[in-house]
């Protein structure tokens, strides 16, 4: 059965920070923007009820 | 030209990224385990790489070609912006480049972090491949910078559109750059004009990888299109709403 975690040389830290970096940062970069999407979603549907409104 | 014309509408380009945008999540974070599971648990250490070291390559190796196939993507839209004045492409170029900027500072980092056990030093100001990729990274940043000085949403494309398509003379720099200077960086492995010289073990993984990223990297340019589409929008209701109080 596969180990849950691999079995890694003297490097292993290297490793583990190298993965730990890029899953925080693609991570957060796929949060960040997937939440800039529907702010601004949600601020051109605002501004759309406003305008309906005010006509 | 046509077809670059059809898709460069934002209501079709909507309506397309809508579902494309998802696919390419879902697909390409499925790339991206499969290749991090087959280069953490399943392919082989390289003791003529350094042991279990080379394992970094499967974030390494994808963030540098996503940087330059980024930085490529910006110089091309914003020379399409430059010439044929198409909205879309002006909002693909500012899209991009915060997206690059990470990749290339994934790029760096990961680099750094590989070469202090390898080379037993983690920077070499002197090496031709590090410094053209540190200088990358701060065109990403210099290009965001330069808009955001601009006054007026023209200027901003303008000044960007320049400063992208100067600074894509840096992209080749980078490729050949182990090739014409000593560097401490090994040769291209990959693509290369005999084709790879990757065991092909290494090389699937690593591939998937990339391709991965790639539709990861473009599922998240539609989304920061889509924003800025909807920004723009709301901008514009605001100005019809202000002109007509």
């Amino acid at each position: 059965m596969m180990e849950l975690l691999p079995d890694l040389d003297k490097n292993a830290a290297y490793i583990w920070v190298c993965y730990g970096l890029g899953a925080l940062l693609v991570g957060g970069t796929v949060i960040g923007v997937v939440l800039k999407a529907r702010a601004a979603k949600a601020a051109l549907r605002r501004m759309q009820t406003g305008d309906e409104d005010a006509e | 030209m046509g077809m670059l014309s059809a898709f460069a509408n934002p209501h079709r380009f909507l309506a397309l990224s809508n579902w494309l945008a998802p696919l390419f999540y879902g697909v390409g974070a499925a790339m991206i385990a499969w290749g991090l599971w087959q280069g953490l648990w399943v392919v082989p250490k390289d003791d003529y790489q350094g042991g279990d070291i080379m394992r970094v390559m499967f974030i390494h190796v994808p963030a540098a070609w996503l940087a330059m196939a980024s930085y490529s993507g910006m110089a091309a839209a914003s020379f399409i912006w430059f010439i044929w004045r198409h909205e879309l492409a002006d909002i693909a170029a500012k899209a991009i480049a915060p997206l690059g900027a990470v990749w290339t500072a994934l790029c760096l980092a990961t680099g750094s972090i590989w070469g202090k056990p390898t080379w037993g030093t983690w920077w070499q100001w002197d090496d031709a491949r590090m410094m053209s990729v540190l200088f990358l990274f701060f065109l990403f940043l210099g290009y965001m910078a330069l808009r955001a000085a601009m006054d007026s949403r023209q200027k901003a494309a303008r000044a960007g559109a320049i400063l992208a398509m100067v600074g894509a003379l840096n992209v080749p720099l980078i490729k050949f750059s182990v090739d014409m200077f000593t560097s401490l960086h090994q040769d291209a492995s990959v693509i290369t004009v005999d084709g790879p010289k990757m065991a092909a073990v290494y090389l699937w993984p690593l591939m998937m990888n990339g391709l991965g990223h790639m539709l990861l990297f473009g599922g998240l340019v539609m989304t920061l299109m889509r924003a800025e589409i909807w920004t723009r929008r709301a901008a514009r209701q605001r100005a019809r709403l202000l002109a007509g109080a």
